[in-house]
């Protein structure tokens, strides 16, 4: 898609090719000028690398996601959790120590490395 | 009898004899020896050659991967078996399956993939790219060096099996680990032996180190064998320290000083310390590792027998580890003041691995001067402090041996592969989870240790529930050291296919967010310079402000 005419905004950063121009005339020499910036480019953008606080919202769901476990035996004590509690007993005499959590994560770790090889081998 | 001056006598004597034969060559018959060498490293083997790579630098990534994917899978055995420690039912589920786990023999698998495994094989790896530029040549053959990776591989993966089953079939399954771990041993001694021998230049100090941590190993074996020592404990538990000594600390500081230096940009500050670690290390015995023998033993399938030096043993062995300390200071300062004031940090992604060699730089010491006093009571026989034996040995492997080879694996793989790691962001993760969780978790299995020799001690008749809360604690903190492992492999593993290329000039960025240059036209603060999302990476260029009067970009 072409934008003739317009002229990018100068403080965008990305992998947009229409941004990359703008970057580079404006790294070196600080020039004041006054242009007209148009309020918004009818293109999607969106960056290659991941924020590193965007983990945040995640841990921000799975922690409300606990909270609102909590809250469910405070408001409704004594009653079990729909369909968890029906399938947790099948488990009984096999995971009963706290190292099969950790252990999860080993094999969750494990398939992650087996993953990676083979996306990362077959990607291209 | 005193075994351990005439052991070591003989363990120098072959040492000087290859430092000699490598100097000189086998006079008219270094041709002949060189050709049917080569001919044994690749045309011998036939078509399995062909299936690996022979690209420069490929023997190296290899075995540093594998190197990787053996620390996750020494953290987590070290794991399982720290939390036996205080729930020894945790996984009495796995009994069906008519599979006991226990403890010791978990900690004992741990310990096995840790040394050969991953630090073995980052070193190998980290040494088969350093050796050759050292020696301003190119490696004899990465073909078999590469294929060689696969028989170590299978070589650790065989010791996990004899460290929970010994007898399989009627058949000890460690000493044939063993033998496959000498047979690939043998390959990359000519390998290496071959390369120096191209030599274009003199070899510094960090390459011999390398060089003797091959030999050395080899040398060890024999030394002890030809004088008759094995039969005994001082003889075995001699052979363990003197393997620890060549092979694992040799190796590691040769590796690690190359890396120190190659990654820090700055010169290796003191050629005379370099020559003390050097020698030092085949002259004395190191004290670092557990004061049980019985890995030899069951290595080499002899008959255990119990450490009872003689008087004479007793004080030549307690002299030359005190000696020891010599060497290892000196390799601890030489890292640490060649890293100085270059800026290479963990928060540096162009400088990976820094960060690792740095902690190993640190903990060297301490550790060593605490094996050095629980080695020295077990040799005289007092055993006092035998208590706290594998809490330091799993010390030196994971806060001293783990990031030292880790650190230098992970700083030589982009200049062997031609790639970076795939995120600074990750690697640094890793780093301080590796780092904490190791650090964290056995120094507070340290401290339950102290407190369960202090119970015995005083003849208590019931043990403390302290005791069995600070083993949990510890073993949930080593955790740490599996998660950080996972990210290491992870991320070494897409740094090989879509990490920055090297030589690239435009600068990883850490996220869509942070800028990569930051112009400065005038004084301003640094909150207003990070407020613009500058990060620690990001360039500050200054440049002059133009009075000149603006108009329109032309395009």
């Amino acid at each position: 898609m072409t934008l003739r005419g317009h002229v990018p905004r100068p403080m965008l950063k990305g992998p947009s090719p229409l941004v990359r121009p703008a970057s580079i005339a404006f790294r070196g020499v600080c020039v004041s000028v006054s242009i007209e910036v148009p309020s918004s480019i009818d293109e999607f953008i969106q960056g290659e690398k991941e924020p590193a606080s965007s983990g945040v919202v995640v841990v921000l769901g799975f922690v409300s996601m606990l909270s609102f476990l909590i809250l469910y035996g405070i408001l409704f004590p004594g009653k079990d959790m729909p369909v968890i509690s029906e399938v947790l007993p099948m488990f009984e005499g096999v995971f009963d120590s706290g190292i099969w959590f950790f252990l999860l994560g080993v094999i969750f770790g494990a398939f992650s490395i087996i993953a990676t090889m083979l996306t990362e081998a077959t990607s291209e | 009898m005193d075994f351990i001056i005439s052991t070591l006598a003989t363990f120098w004597l072959l040492l000087a004899l290859s430092f000699f034969l490598i100097k000189r060559g086998l006079w008219i018959f270094s041709d002949v020896a060189k050709g049917l060498s080569m001919f044994m490293l690749e045309k011998a083997l036939g078509p399995a050659i062909d299936f690996v790579s022979g690209r420069p630098g490929s023997s190296s990534s290899t075995w540093i991967i594998h190197g990787l994917v053996w620390a996750f899978a020494a953290s987590t055995f070290t794991f399982m078996g720290l939390w036996l420690g205080h729930d020894a039912t945790a996984l009495h589920s796995f009994e069906s399956w008519g599979y006991h786990p226990d403890s010791s023999e978990l900690i004992y698998a741990g310990r096995l993939t840790a040394l050969f495994g991953a630090i073995g094989m980052l070193v190998v790896g980290a040494s088969l790219y350093s050796l050759p530029r050292l020696c301003g040549t190119h490696l004899a053959s990465e073909s078999n060096a590469t294929l060689v990776s696969l028989l170590w591989t299978l070589s650790v993966l065989l010791m996990f099996v004899g460290s929970q089953n010994a007898v399989i079939v009627g058949i000890t399954i460690l000493p044939i680990a063993n033998l496959i771990l000498t047979l690939a041993s043998v390959a990359l001694v000519i390998n290496l032996v071959l390369t120096v021998s191209e030599a274009t230049q003199e070899i510094p100090f960090p390459g011999w180190l390398i060089l003797f941590a091959f030999i050395g190993n080899i040398a060890a074996v024999l030394a002890v064998f030809v004088s008759g020592a094995f039969e005994e404990g001082v003889g075995q538990w001699l052979l363990f320290h003197l393997a620890g000594g060549t092979f694992f600390f040799c190796g590691i500081a040769g590796v690690s000083l190359y890396s120190v230096s190659v990654g820090s940009g700055n010169p290796l500050w003191s050629k005379s310390l370099v020559a003390f670690t050097l020698f030092g290390a085949v002259i004395t015995i190191n004290p670092m590792g557990s004061t049980d023998p019985s890995m030899v033993v069951d290595l080499f399938s002899l008959t255990g027998n119990e450490l009872a030096p003689s008087s004479r043993d007793v004080i030549s062995g307690s002299f030359l580890m005190a000696l020891s300390a010599i060497p290892i200071i000196a390799l601890s300062a030489n890292m640490l003041v060649t890293m100085r004031g270059s800026d290479a940090f963990v928060e540096n992604p162009d400088s990976p691995g820094i960060a690792e060699l740095n902690l190993g730089a640190w903990m060297l010491i301490p550790i060593a001067i605490g094996s050095l006093f629980v080695q020295t009571d077990a040799l005289g026989g007092v055993n006092e402090l035998n208590g706290i034996s594998q809490s330091l040995d799993l010390m030196a492997i994971w806060l001293v041996m783990m990031p030292l080879s880790v650190g230098a694996a992970l700083s030589i793989l982009p200049r062997a592969s031609g790639r970076h790691q795939f995120s600074a962001n990750r690697s640094r993760w890793a780093f301080w989870m590796m780092s904490g969780g190791a650090f964290l978790g056995l120094l507070i299995t340290l401290m339950s240790d102290f407190t369960n020799m202090a119970l015995t001690e005083s003849m208590a008749e019931q043990g403390s529930s302290i005791n069995q809360e600070l083993r949990k604690v510890g073993s949930v903190m080593f955790y740490g050291a599996v998660i950080g492992s996972i990210f290491h492999c992870t991320n070494t593993i897409s740094g090989q296919f879509r990490g920055r290329i090297l030589g690239d000039v435009s600068k990883a960025s850490l996220s869509s967010i942070a800028i990569e240059s930051y112009s400065l036209t005038g004084p301003t603060t640094i909150r207003k310079i990070l407020a613009s999302g500058a990060t620690l990476d990001t360039e500050v260029s200054p440049s002059e402000q133009s009075g000149e009067k603006g108009s329109a970009t032309e395009l």
